[in-house]
């Protein structure tokens, strides 16, 4: 064993009586013949004495346990009062408040769409009876275009049957 | 470790404040130390002992029974010190200077137990808060490696290192009041 494997060892496991029995003998019979490492040993030996022998603390035991108490009562009774509000959503409330809008508003839409359907057929027919007037009126313009083209030959005829 | 009856447990995950006061007697006493040890005054050592003590009551109605409740407890109180550690640290630099300590135990009026007292003080003033842990729970409380590592949630080895790094830091700060001393 070197020193510095024995090092890493005195730091940790053997100081702390977590090394297996037969490395625990090899280290001490290092030690037996170095001083660097005993005195490494003697020093955390005594680091670890001063900590193991440190007095427990105690705080208040009875302070802390009604600070706690008074915390528990505080949680339960925060949760007590937003259990009845847990039961209805955000979402829920305003849909509630809103609903007479939302009946209005479909009362809205029916008349809306009744009154499109009811009148569409008037709007049709007078697009047809203008269509037919239209119809009519070139029908007219044809009949007095071919009038006015007899009528001319007529003239003519006639007025040459006159002059004849 | 100390030792806490299952059938006191499941009472007080069903609610029974009665079984909770049992179990916070029980467990009181390592819960304060270990909180006096780690954050190092007894004001925050009184928050977060009722910081921990509240996580518990909390949380039982989850504890599965799987590892012993004290190992629970323990790393419960292991954590909220650090992260107390962390957010003082935050705030201000509370670690006392090397200085300060041939002050204090040069004072021939103070008694052999309170220069170990005040000697333990600043020797885990020392340490980061890791270091701390593993030390505290090593050397105050007696727990073994394997008890640590299981306690932090960390490897064996990890462990070893943290208590190698600490014994150093430790020895580095004894041979420096020593040396004051003799001054």
């Amino acid at each position: 064993m070197n020193c510095n494997n024995v090092r890493e060892l005195i730091l940790t496991d053997f100081s702390d009586n977590e090394l297996s029995p037969d490395k625990q003998k090899m280290l001490e019979t290092h030690l037996a013949t170095c001083l660097a490492c005993r005195n490494l040993a003697a020093g955390i030996k005594e680091c670890s004495g001063v900590l193991s022998g440190a007095e427990r603390i105690s705080l208040d035991r009875d302070k802390i346990w009604q600070r706690i108490v008074a915390e528990i009562d505080a949680e339960k009774t925060s949760s007590v009062i937003y259990e009845p509000v847990r039961g209805v959503s955000v979402w829920e409330k305003l849909f509630a408040a809103v609903k007479p809008a939302y009946v209005l508003a479909s009362l809205g839409l029916v008349i809306l769409l009744t009154s499109f359907v009811v009148r569409r057929p008037p709007v049709v027919t007078v697009q047809l009876q203008e269509k037919e007037e239209e119809v009519q009126y070139l029908a007219y313009v044809i009949d007095q275009f071919a009038a006015d083209e007899s009528e001319g030959d007529n003239l003519g005829t006639s007025i040459e049957e006159y002059f004849l | 470790m100390v030792k806490v009856a299952n059938e006191i447990i499941t009472k007080a995950q069903q609610g029974d404040l009665k079984a909770f006061e049992d179990i916070y007697k029980t467990l009181f006493g390592y819960v304060s130390n270990v909180a006096c040890r780690m954050v190092g005054n007894m004001e925050d050592a009184e928050e977060v002992t009722q910081d921990v003590f509240m996580k518990i009551h909390r949380h039982l109605k989850d504890f599965q029974f799987q590892s012993s409740l004290s190992t629970w407890v323990y790393r419960i109180t292991v954590n909220s010190a650090i992260n107390h550690l962390k957010k003082e640290s935050q705030k201000k630099n509370n670690v006392p200077y090397i200085d300060d300590i041939s002050l204090q135990v040069q004072e021939p009026s103070l008694a052999h137990q309170e220069y170990q007292e005040k000697l333990i003080s600043y020797m885990l003033a020392s340490l980061n808060p890791e270091q701390r842990a593993v030390i505290v729970l090593r050397g105050m409380e007696g727990l073994s490696y394997e008890e640590i590592a299981q306690t932090l949630g960390i490897p064996i080895n990890t462990v070893r290192s943290r208590i190698k790094r600490a014994r150093e830091a430790m020895l580095a700060l004894k041979k420096e009041v020593s040396q004051s001393e003799l001054q």
